[in-house]
């Protein structure tokens, strides 16, 4: 079979990141590449007349195995992968031709249990600090400024897959993971969470995204059952968003004054914060797992999905799909070349 | 390079000939006939009446043309006098609409603070509302309380209960202790009386 065919049809992309300036979008794909395009380019009136424009991209492979998520931290993009966490400068992405080299390498402990793969990334500036979401049940801190491991919190009885700071005035960080639970945890105790919740009652549940917005007070976490909200200054559940049955959410986040979750359902629902459904917008991907929205430049502020395909749709009017972006596949960046 | 020049010319000749040059052939011929009718001598008096008559047609015939002419010219710039005011009011009315959606956009930023705020509040009070009432968890509270006063008292009432039995009973094992020593020691020396207290 003609691999290089197949893949075009066969990607997923995993995490996707913005760029200081807003200017440029970085996706992570199972293939180990990291694509960066320029939403600049795709928005501009160029890209109408010309088409190609949009999809001009700078693909390289980052990792050896599947590359899970990213982060931007600064000038830097952090990606985690199934082997270790890399450090790329964006002035390299979005300046050169070709990027061999990252900026440093970060390599989780070597672990009794589990991969040692980076589920997910999240950066608190205050403390200089990088957390990850680590398949051995661990979060990592790391200290960028050295690169050396900072603390390791273990409390998850399972893999750990989304981490994501509270919020600028506060240096606690969530985590949810496999077990089904959401630790919030304090950077001084690293034995045990200060708080664990169980969203979700039943076997086997998990958690797959959580998201906290800007004033720190609301979260939302979702995985194999509805995505619900939580008053964290209460610790109480005030929202089961009504998602149909069956369906998992892998991505969610606060984007102006809604809440907008992705999953497997092939679409994008935006939702009020007391659980009524805005709008259900369909996307190109049948498993999404990420949604972000740009806010790093009000110019280019565009909503982005990720998910089992090679397109990454954008949506400048978050009602409707706008484009998609492809990322190409290893094979066709070959023969490109 | 000579097409700027042409057009320059064809302008300047239509400016001049205007109406399509009538005026100037009026103009001429009135001239003409003037000069003819000076020179003419051997006309009789009608005939030299009725070349006045038509040279004063004539010439209220250019009067006419040119006062048609001043007309237009007056109302061109009437009409060029509007459209200046008309665009200077829409000028205006623009400036004044683009503040107004200023203003409405800021308006609309507030007021989706304001909703997202009154949601979260919404959620927060489903929550609230699930938990009892505070007076009730008061009431409740000041009941348990007064219970656990009166048991204390129970407790401390049978306390001193069980103290005093546990008395008598140290006193009546004394007691035998002593009978049984007494039982115990023959003689005399035993009939000692019995403390009895």
């Amino acid at each position: 079979m003609d691999t290089a065919a197949l893949e075009k049809y066969f990607n997923i992309v995993f995490d996707q990141e913005y760029s200081p300036s807003g200017k440029h979008l970085a996706t992570c794909d199972v293939y180990g590449q990291i694509t960066v395009f320029s939403i600049a380019a795709a928005l501009s009136v160029s890209s109408v007349i010309d088409p190609k424009t949009k999809n001009k991209a700078l693909s390289f492979t980052g990792h050896r195995g599947p590359a899970y998520s990213l982060q931007t931290v600064d000038s830097l993009l952090v990606s985690g992968g199934s082997e270790d966490i890399r450090v790329w400068n964006w002035d390299q992405l979005t300046c050169s031709e070709d990027v061999e080299e990252p900026v440093t390498i970060l390599q989780p402990p070597v672990v009794r249990k589990g991969n040692p793969d980076s589920n997910g990334l999240a950066y608190d500036k205050q403390n200089t600090t990088l957390y990850s979401a680590c398949g051995d049940g661990c979060v990592h801190a790391w200290d960028l400024t050295t690169g050396k491991l900072k603390a390791s919190y273990s409390g998850h009885t399972s893999y750990v897959h989304c981490v994501c700071c509270k919020n600028s005035e506060s240096s606690q960080f969530i985590s949810g993971g496999e077990d089904g639970c959401v630790c919030i945890w304090d950077p001084s105790t690293a034995n045990h969470p200060v708080h664990t919740l169980r969203p979700m009652k039943g076997k086997g549940e998990w958690i797959g995204c959580v998201a906290v917005d800007e004033s720190g007070e609301w979260m939302v976490c979702g995985g194999s059952s509805a995505p619900c909200m939580y008053h964290l200054g209460s610790f109480s559940k005030t929202t089961t968003f009504p998602v149909p049955q069956g369906m998992v959410t892998q991505g969610a986040i606060f984007a102006g004054e809604n809440v907008v979750t992705v999953g497997s359902n092939q679409s994008i629902h935006h939702w009020t914060v007391n659980g009524s459904l805005v709008a259900a917008v369909p996307s190109d991907q049948t498993h999404a797992f990420s949604v972000a929205v740009n806010n790093r430049s009000p110019q280019y502020k565009v909503l982005t999905v990720t998910g089992d395909s090679a397109n990454v749709s954008v949506s400048v009017n978050f009602g409707y799909k706008a484009f998609s972006l492809t990322v190409p596949g290893p094979s066709q960046r070959h023969s490109n070349n | 390079m000579a097409g700027p020049l042409e057009e320059e010319v064809i302008r300047k000749r239509l400016l001049v000939e205007g109406d399509g040059g009538s005026d100037d052939r009026r103009i001429m011929s009135l001239v003409k006939t003037f000069i003819r009718w000076c020179g003419a001598t051997q006309l009789s008096q009608e005939e030299r009446e009725a070349t006045y008559q038509k040279m004063l047609f004539t010439l209220a015939q250019c009067e006419f043309s040119f006062k048609k002419t001043e007309a237009v010219m007056e109302m061109n710039k009437r009409e060029m006098d509007r459209y200046e005011q008309l665009y200077r009011d829409i000028e205006t009315s623009i400036r004044d609409t683009q503040q107004r959606i200023a203003s409405y956009r800021d308006e609309l930023k507030r007021s989706k603070v304001i909703q997202r705020h009154r949601q979260e509040y919404d959620a927060l009070a489903k929550v609230i509302q699930q938990h009892p009432e505070r007076q009730q968890t008061e009431r409740r509270m000041g009941r348990s309380e007064a219970r656990l006063a009166r048991l204390m008292e129970t407790r401390a009432l049978l306390e001193g209960q069980l103290g005093q039995r546990r008395r008598q009973f140290h006193l009546l094992f004394h007691s035998l202790h002593q009978l049984q020593a007494c039982l115990s020691s023959p003689g005399p020396e035993g009939d000692v009386a019995m403390d009895t207290s």
